[in-house]
């Protein structure tokens, strides 16, 4: 036998929710409906699983091949508990209903299979942007999403907001999103690339954002 | 009279040279019914006392420092505050207005809040000015100690009531609690209606799941879970999120690590800070630059640094020597400069060579790699996890040439950095 705190601290979550937290760092999902993941966070199982490469169809592979955002999904089915993470982030989920949200392609986790995807892009953004497109989720259903360290959220109907192209992670895609080109900020708060970007979002709405900035070396 | 925008801070004493003042506010929106308190926070922004809630059932504090008077003219709420008679455990007087009953502050139709000196208005700030999401509450102002008494106009909004906004500051509300029951959760600004997320339970030994986080109200959007995730209340001018997230409420300037935004609201300008050519040509000469952009204007800016915890050094007439890198910000009315480490010599590795010398009044924020640990002097440390150290200590290193290979990071240059005199060194437990 083991023994530990290790043990008697770390159980599975009893929650009955669609989606919950096991960790911070790690998804708990209760199977039963299907369910569209990233490929590769799958970290543990408790019952039969079945995965199935899940076929993004032509539109929506050539539009992610075009952008640079294309997402690998594969389809879950089974029944009992399913763990996911995606390199120690942390994971947020949330449940939209008759809503639809726009998530950078790179912090997707998993989202209810009944839920429609299709890859988007940032109108304003050129391609000097490093391509800004992303992912459209919509419908009724569970969302999973990582984010380096723990997000904020931040209300874009406070104020017009504004977010590093580095640091977004999704928004409600009711928000008007414009790109906003900082020349007087020049390689001041952009990565030194001389073309510092932002996000400008107006309206009624959502923004995620991530602590995680790469830093300046000089 | 004063006419102050949401995030301005001013010190008191270039306003009024009065101790005992009134603020006032008054609110009118559309079948809106108001509560406006006060609360008496300690150094840390949390009512450890609740005796210094300020409210419809408890209308003073027991030195009676800060008493509710009751509407007045066409101010609806006013209170007085002797600033002489509040006890020094009293750091910040926050007046909070939060609505009772059904509604938003996005119905906010005119709003104002005054301060006020022997019946002569010495401060105003036009609340309806600012435009307020699906709210229950918004932070108005506040009276702060910070050389003296300062007047901030925080203009902020908060989800859930005025139960959301005590528990915020640390209160404890029970069962039987006087106060009255939240309004019911606002209307979303989306078209879709709040979803019924209800958060999983938590229990031991697990951080709580993040929909848990205290201080949470109601979402106004995706779900119950991303409520934890809202942005903090404001309080002094930097506060952290989460541990990872600096958030700087702007009013004066702030000094910030060029590339650390990730994100801002309102109308902000970002330029570059020179130091000089001579701290330029040191800092491009040992890779120990300290590359800073000056964060001005109106608003709020979130700052971030590969996700590393983050941790507020406040100053009080102190030098403080640093490695540039771990700066994420600091106040302007901080002096710094780029300076060589006194008695270290030349070192093949170049580590601890130069450091950012920060001396003054005012709060530096801090990154480091997993929490830091502040140590005494006599201190011995690898060059690599230091962070910085009080500016009297003597510095000097130490080679061990019987640990080569064990000590330091392989580099083939095994030294450490001894400290002596009276400070205190912190170390990060991570190499850089």
């Amino acid at each position: 036998m083991i023994h530990g705190d290790v043990l008697t601290n770390c159980r599975v979550n009893p929650s009955k929710e669609r989606m919950a937290n096991q960790s911070t760092r790690m998804l708990k999902v209760a199977m039963g409906p299907d369910l569209l993941a990233r490929k590769g966070a799958m970290v543990a199982a408790e019952g039969h699983m079945d995965y199935a490469h899940h076929g993004a169809g032509a539109g929506r592979h050539l539009k992610g091949m075009l952008t640079g955002e294309s997402v690998a999904l594969m389809l879950c089915s089974g029944e009992g508990n399913l763990f996911l993470g995606q390199g120690g982030a942390d994971i947020l989920c949330f449940h939209i209903e008759n809503d639809a949200i726009t998530v950078n392609a790179a912090n997707i986790v998993a989202f209810d299979a009944t839920l429609t995807w299709d890859v988007k892009r940032v109108q304003g953004a050129g391609m000097a942007a490093g391509g800004l497109s992303n992912v459209e989720i919509a419908g009724t259903g569970w969302v999973a999403l990582s984010s380096v360290g723990p997000p904020i959220v931040l209300d874009a109907a406070e104020a017009p907001t504004f977010v590093d192209t580095d640091a977004i992670v999704a928004w409600s895609t009711a928000l008007t999103v414009s790109v906003k080109r900082s020349v007087t900020m020049k390689a001041l708060i952009g990565r030194g690339s001389g073309e510092a970007f932002q996000l400008a979002f107006q309206g009624l709405g959502l923004v995620i954002v991530q602590p995680a900035e790469p830093a300046i070396v000089v | 009279m004063t006419d102050l925008e949401r995030g301005a801070r001013v010190k008191l004493e270039t306003i009024t040279p009065a101790r005992d003042l009134i603020a006032a506010v008054s609110l009118d929106g559309p079948e809106l019914a108001f509560d406006i308190s006060c609360f008496g926070l300690d150094k840390d922004q949390k009512l450890t006392d609740d005796r210094y809630f300020v409210f419809f059932n408890q209308p003073s504090t027991p030195e009676s420092a800060i008493v509710q008077r009751g509407p007045a003219g066409p101010d609806q709420q006013t209170f007085g505050i002797s600033l002489d008679a509040v006890p020094s455990t009293i750091h910040r007087i926050v007046v909070v207005a939060t609505i009772d009953g059904v509604g938003t502050f996005a119905q906010l139709r005119t709003g104002r809040f005054r301060l006020l000196s022997s019946g002569t208005e010495v401060a105003r700030y036009d609340i309806g000015a600012t435009s307020f999401g699906a709210e229950a509450a918004v932070l108005i102002a506040e009276i702060y100690r910070k050389d003296g008494w300062r007047l901030g106009i925080i203009g902020q909004g908060f989800n859930g009531g005025l139960e959301a906004v005590i528990r915020h500051f640390g209160g404890e509300i029970a069962d039987a609690a006087p106060t009255p029951p939240p309004g019911p959760p606002p209307a979303p600004p989306t078209s879709s209606p709040p979803p019924a997320a209800t958060p999983p339970p938590s229990f031991p030994g697990l951080p709580p799941p993040p929909g848990e986080a205290p201080g949470a109200g109601t979402p106004s959007g995706f779900g119950g879970a991303l409520r934890g995730y809202s942005e903090p209340p404001a309080g002094g001018r930097f506060t952290i999120h989460r541990k990872r997230m600096l958030r700087v409420g702007l009013g004066e300037d702030v000094l910030a690590k060029q590339g650390s935004m990730v994100a801002y609201q309102g109308t902000v300008t970002f330029e570059h800070e020179g130091a000089g050519m001579k701290s330029y040509l040191k800092s491009k000469a040992t890779n120990e630059g300290m590359s800073l952009m000056r964060v001005s204007g109106q608003g709020e800016v979130f700052l971030a640094d590969l996700a590393a915890d983050i941790y507020l050094i406040e100053m009080e007439g102190d030098g403080f020597s640093v490695n540039g890198r771990s700066v994420l910000a600091l106040e302007t009315s901080l002096t710094w400069d780029i300076k060589r480490v006194e008695g270290v010599g030349f070192l093949a590795s170049g580590a601890g060579l130069f450091n950012a010398f920060i001396q003054g009044h005012g709060a530096i924020a801090i990154a480091s790699h997993g929490q830091p640990v502040a140590l005494a002097a006599p201190v011995v440390a690898d060059p690599n996890a230091v962070i910085g150290w009080s500016a009297g200590l003597r510095v000097s290193p130490r080679r061990s040439a019987t640990a080569r290979s064990l000590i330091g990071r392989g580099s083939g240059e095994a030294f450490q950095l001894v400290f002596e005199g009276q400070g205190h060194v912190l170390i990060q437990p991570s190499e850089r």
